[in-house]
Parts: structure tokens; C-alpha cells; sequence
């Protein structure tokens, strides 16, 4: 064997030690065996908006093994629905996940952009990758927070937005940043902290749906809704 | 030792030798280092399969198209144009004989892949085999029962199959990547078959669900939804089809990140004043600071062996990849170019790590770098943004979402290769793809 097959053949097994620990359980049955598969559409309930059981084209059977049927098509009118159950969870996630249902709870701003803005107050746009206030934006802070002085019943929460430029979760931080500090200088000018609420929606909600200069310094912002 | 048949043919260049016998492995084994750069690929012959039954014809047709998809989706293979084929296969018998392999020999074929699928009122039974045509000796034979419903699934096991044979390492066709799809304003889960058939969508709460992560098991997706107002942490069963609250503290909820043992999962939440990672044991939801500081800390992956974790953070002014022990301990930085590091995930053999950066243009495309952060490299190119890479689990592809076609859309990129293969449908605004860790099917 020659020097170079010695090398190819060390970075194989590398490459298939490596993989074959990551990988899950063996699929098949050894050379000429026979595999079961099990078949593929089942019929589930899904606590709907509605609440009406609905036929899923999913096979939940078996995730591993669960197929999407070919009458399924591409749109697919599977999914799971926005309700969420208040029963206690099965027993493999009694642990993980909270005992309350987020049913039981009152839903607030879940559709994005239904939150009414405030019209009395302006939103702030901040520079790239920057959370800090520019002088711009300090300024009309200063005008939001002669309107929260003058409607003491007003509470708000501040929504900070990115660009579409950067990482999703990196984006949800750098939004809260700028909810955050606008939220603190609104502070600094005497409204009252407990008024405020601070959401962060990164990336995901965008003003403008460009991609251009243009629309990235639009998106950059800090908005004010009704807190609900 | 077994002299691969897949050894000749690979020295005309003089470049590239493939034949390896792994020495930790079944001896009769054979290697392949499918990302060796100048690898040929070996001329092979589907035909259509022989069918024992009348009523099979659709399912032999299914199963060949299947299959000549996926071994030319690897790196391994060029597909031979059936209609080339001299041979027909519904008069040929399934074992060749020896004027058979000289005739497949003729058409250019090195391997061949041939079978017979037999219907029974609802269900296929299903004979795959392998042939090297020179050697004329089989490579690989199996029986698959199925439902009539599962030719394709029977396909990619099949190609899964041969695939291990030959490379130690099984194919990862038919498994699925969830992903983000724009729905109005709302963006609702999705899941598709890494070829691209098979699209559904997961959720419609008319919501923002977003940054969807499997658990170990593929039964679960961990995601980040803003239905109850904020960013928490939701788990969807997708048994049950119900959603669960994972975590809804003050604050940004996200991540969720399976250990590889699947007793842990790692969250980012920033109910401390900033975003910082923490570990959570499933079983009492007890949780451990992994990060403290005062700057963002986010996006956190396992290693495969559960010792390290790689994170996002920009304690140094920009966002970085760096890596920590499980504890949080021994942090040490592995980028050090660019302005926006993000997305780290780990390769499922570990010795990569696939991020997204800059390059010198200042468009994101996706990255690699070693786990010591001694050498970075660029796996993407082009003049739109590439981003949020996440691996097949046999590690030889990347899911990536991308501008390149003007709207955003997920696609399948094979390592060491620039084709991306568009797998999220037309029409469909895509993002934040996240492959299921299990090879299909378990």
C-alpha cells in the first residue's frame, strides 16, 4: 500500500468512527433481511383553534419512521394549531416542560403586528450592530416621554427590531439591547419603570421587507404598543 | 484484505486511491473518504425493477427514480441515462449472468443496482441488490416488506444501505429538515425531506414560531414562539401534535439544544439582565449558569460528546464563535475575522464546527472551523447572503437558507461541492433550517 493510501485510509476511519457513534440505532436488518416497515397514515386529533378534531396527513405514529403521505401535497394542511393543552404532559416530559398549560393564561400581542401602536409616540432607529441612542433618537424620546407624562394611564411595551443582516439568535439579543435602552432613558427622563415592558423581535419582524440599505435602517427600531 | 471495487478506475489521474480497510472496523468492510477532492464518480445503472405482479409497475418505476436520485445526490455515483440501457429488465433475470454484466459493461456501467418488487393487495415486498460489473459479484442484497405507499422510503433505505457498505458511514436520504416559513406577518414551523418532496407545515398559531431544534429522538422540535407575548420556549410533540411551554421567564426563552444523551438541554435566557446560556436537567428542570457576563451570549451547540459547547458572544465587541467545557469552563475563542460570527453547530463527527460570517465582500456565507479555532474555511460562495447552517447527520451535507435566488429559501449543499439543491417549495419564503438528527428510518 502506498504512503498516500495509508493517509486516505486513516481519515476514512476517522470519518466513519466518527459518524457511526452520532448515528441512531442500526435501520436494517443485516444483508438479505427482511425490514418491516410500518405504514404510514394514521389518523390524530388536534385540539384546533376551533377545537374540532382534525384528520392529520402526518404519521405520528412512529416521527423516526413517520412520513408525510404523498396525498398530503405540498401546501399541506397539516399543523399543529396555536392552542396548547392545560392537561399535564406525558409522563417522558413531566420533567421538561411546565405543568400549566400556556392556555390558562392570557395571550398577548400573538399575532405580529396586531399590538396597537401608540400614536402619540414616535419609534427610534438605532445604527448598525448598535444598540446605543443616536442623537436623533434621544431627542424624540424626549417627546415620547412629555406624552407618557401627560397620559399617566398609558402603559407601553417597547419592541426592539434588527435588520435582516446577522445571525437569528444574536439578533433577538441585540433587540432586547435596544428595547432596553430606550426603555432605561425613557427611565432616566422619570417615567416610571413599571409602565414599560420590553419585548425583542430580532430579525423576524421587519418594516420594510427590502433588502437594501434603505429598508435595513428602517427596520433597526425600537416601536411602542399598548401593553395589553 | 477485500479489494474495492470501487479502487479501480480511481488511478487513470493518478490521484486519488480509495481503497481503505478500517482497522477498528468489520473486517470486511470498505472506505471511502467521500470528501476527498478529486474522488470519480463511478458510473452506475438503475433500471427500472423487474416486477413480479402487474399492479407493481408504478411502484418499480418510483423505486428506480428514487434511487438514481439519491446515489446521484452523493458524491459517489453518476447516474447512467436509462435510456441508454441495452438490457430489458422485465425479461433479464435478477441475478446476472455472465453475458449480463458483459452488456451492462457495454452501456459504461461499473455498478449496477437492480431488483424485483412484487405486490400484495396493499403491501411491496421489495429485492434490492448491488452488483460491481467487473468482478461480477454482488456487493449488497436486501428484502424489504412495506406498504405499497413506501416505495420511496424503500429506496432511500436501500441507497442508505449501500452507502454504509461502501463508506462505512449510512447515506442520509428520506431524513427531514424542519424549517421557518413566512405566513403573512407570522412565521409557522415547516418540515421537508432533504430531496425536497414531502413539504407540511408544523404549526399555524398566527404566530412568530421561529428557530426550530430537534430533540435527540426526533420526536420533538424545540422552538421559540411569541404567542403568549414574549420570546419563550415551546416544545411541539409531533405524536400529539401538542405544544408545551419548555421555559417562559422574563426575557428572551430560546435555543434549546438536546444533549447529546438527551437528558439535557442548553437554553439561552436573559431573565439576569442579558442573554446568557444555561444547562437545564430534564428530568428536575434544574438549571446551571453556563456564562457570566455582561454582553450577549447566545446560540449555544453540543459536541457530539457532550463535553464541549460552542456559543455566540461578543465579550470582545462583535459577535464570535467561541467554545466552552459543559461547565462553562476553559472558554477559548475560535474566530477572530469578520464583524458577525453566529449560528455555530456542530458536525455530527465533531471535528468541525459550520458557523455563518462574513466574507471580504461583507455577504454571510457559511464557515468551518476546527474546534481549536486553528483554520477557518469558506464553504459558501456568492453574491447573496448564505446562512444558518445545520448538518445531515452523516455529517456530508449542509442545510443552509439563502438570498442566492432572490427570495429566501433552504437549501441542500454537499460538502466540498457548490450545488445547492433547492429543497424548501417555490414560492415559499424559508428560513432557519434544522435537520433531523436521526437517520431515517430508526
Amino acid at each position: 500500500m502506498k504512503r498516500n493510501e495509508w493517509w486516505l485510509g486513516a481519515m476514512a476511519v476517522v470519518l466513519a468512527g466518527g459518524l457511526l457513534a452520532a448515528c441512531s440505532k442500526k435501520q436494517v436488518v443485516e444483508g438479505g433481511g427482511v425490514t418491516q416497515i410500518p405504514s404510514a397514515t394514521a389518523t390524530t386529533e388536534a385540539g384546533g383553534a376551533t377545537g374540532a378534531p382534525r384528520e392529520q396527513t402526518l404519521s405520528p405514529s412512529s416521527p423516526e419512521g413517520g412520513r408525510a403521505t404523498a396525498e398530503g401535497g405540498q401546501s399541506g394542511a397539516a399543523g399543529a394549531s396555536s392552542s396548547t393543552s392545560s392537561e399535564a404532559p406525558p409522563k417522558e416530559l413531566a420533567g421538561l416542560v411546565e405543568k400549566r398549560g400556556p392556555d390558562v393564561l392570557k395571550p398577548s400581542g400573538s399575532t405580529p403586528g396586531s399590538a396597537e401602536p401608540v400614536a402619540g409616540l414616535s419609534r427610534v432607529h438605532f445604527d448598525f450592530d448598535q444598540s446605543a441612542l443616536t442623537a436623533a433618537a434621544k431627542s424624540t424620546l424626549e417627546k415620547n416621554a412629555k406624552f407618557l407624562t401627560a397620559n399617566p394611564g398609558l402603559r407601553i411595551r417597547v419592541e426592539g427590531h434588527c435588520d435582516e443582516r446577522g445571525t437569528t439568535e444574536y439578533n433577538i439579543a441585540l433587540g432586547e439591547r435596544r428595547a432596553k435602552a430606550t426603555s432605561q432613558y425613557l427611565t432616566d427622563l422619570g417615567i416610571d419603570p413599571n409602565r414599560m415592558g420590553v419585548t425583542s423581535y430580532g430579525k423576524e419582524v421587519p418594516l420594510d421587507p427590502g433588502h437594501d440599505e434603505a429598508a435595513w435602517a428602517k427596520n433597526r427600531r425600537a416601536e411602542f404598543v399598548k401593553f395589553q | 484484505m477485500r479489494q474495492s471495487w470501487l479502487a479501480r478506475g480511481c488511478g487513470a489521474l493518478g490521484a486519488v486511491v480509495l481503497l481503505a480497510v478500517a482497522v477498528s472496523a468489520p473486517a470486511d468492510k470498505v472506505f471511502i473518504d467521500l470528501n476527498a477532492p478529486s474522488v470519480r464518480r463511478l458510473p452506475l445503472a438503475v433500471p427500472v425493477l423487474k416486477q413480479g405482479t402487474t399492479d407493481a409497475a408504478t411502484a418499480s418505476v418510483v423505486l428506480a427514480e428514487t434511487l438514481r436520485a439519491d446515489f446521484g445526490a452523493s458524491s459517489l455515483f453518476e447516474v447512467l441515462d436509462p435510456k441508454g440501457y441495452l438490457e430489458d429488465p422485465q425479461r433479464a433475470p435478477l441475478q446476472p449472468e455472465a453475458s449480463s454484466f458483459e452488456t451492462w459493461k457495454t452501456v459504461g456501467a461499473e455498478a449496477l443496482v437492480k431488483g424485483r418488487v412484487d405486490r400484495d393487495r396493499d403491501s411491496l415486498v421489495v429485492e434490492l441488490r448491488a452488483y460491481d460489473v467487473f468482478r461480477r459479484s454482488q456487493l449488497l442484497g436486501k428484502r424489504y416488506t412495506a406498504a405499497a405507499s413506501e416505495s420511496r422510503t424503500v429506496a432511500h433505505m436501500f441507497a442508505n444501505a449501500v452507502l454504509e457498505e461502501l463508506t462505512g458511514t449510512p447515506g442520509p436520504f428520506g431524513t427531514r429538515i424542519a424549517y421557518v416559513v413566512q405566513q403573512g406577518k407570522s412565521k409557522e414551523l415547516a418540515l421537508v425531506e432533504m430531496d425536497g418532496s414531502n413539504a407540511k407545515r408544523l404549526t399555524k398559531a398566527g404566530s412568530l414560531s421561529i428557530n426550530p431544534s430537534w430533540s435527540r429522538d426526533g420526536k420533538y422540535l424545540y422552538y421559540t414562539s411569541y404567542m403568549m407575548g414574549g420570546a419563550d420556549l415551546f416544545l411541539l410533540d409531533l405524536a400529539s401534535w401538542k405544544t408545551w411551554v419548555v421555559s417562559r421567564t422574563p426575557g428572551i426563552n430560546m435555543s434549546g439544544r438536546d444533549s447529546p444523551d438527551g437528558k439535557e438541554l442548553l437554553l439561552t435566557l436573559s431573565k439576569d439582565g442579558n442573554p446568557e446560556i444555561y444547562r437545564m436537567d430534564k428530568a428536575t428542570r434544574g438549571f446551571t449558569r453556563l456564562t457570566q457576563n455582561r454582553s450577549i451570549d447566545v446560540a449555544p451547540t453540543w459536541s457530539p460528546d457532550g463535553k464541549r459547547i460552542a456559543f455566540v458572544s461578543d465579550r470582545n465587541g462583535s459577535p464570535h464563535v467561541f467554545v466552552m467545557g459543559r461547565d462553562g469552563d476553559r472558554v477559548k475563542r475560535l474566530t477572530f475575522s469578520g464583524s458577525h460570527n453566529g449560528d455555530p453547530e456542530w458536525s455530527p463527527k465533531a471535528d468541525l464546527i459550520a458557523y455563518t460570517g462574513k466574507d471580504d465582500k461583507g455577504v454571510f456565507q457559511v464557515f468551518l472551523v476546527d474546534p481549536e479555532g486553528r483554520e477557518t474555511r469558506q464553504v459558501t460562495f456568492g453574491p447573496k447572503d448564505t446562512m444558518d447552517p445545520t448538518w445531515s447527520p452523516d455529517g456530508r451535507f449542509l442545510a443552509v437558507s439563502s438570498l442566492r435566488d432572490g427570495k429566501s429559501a433552504i437549501y441542500v449543499v454537499r460538502l466540498g461541492a457548490q450545488e445547492f439543491r433547492r429543497i424548501s417549495p417555490g414560492g415559499e419564503e424559508a428560513s432557519q433550517p434544522t435537520w433531523c438528527p436521526r437517520v431515517f428510518p430508526s
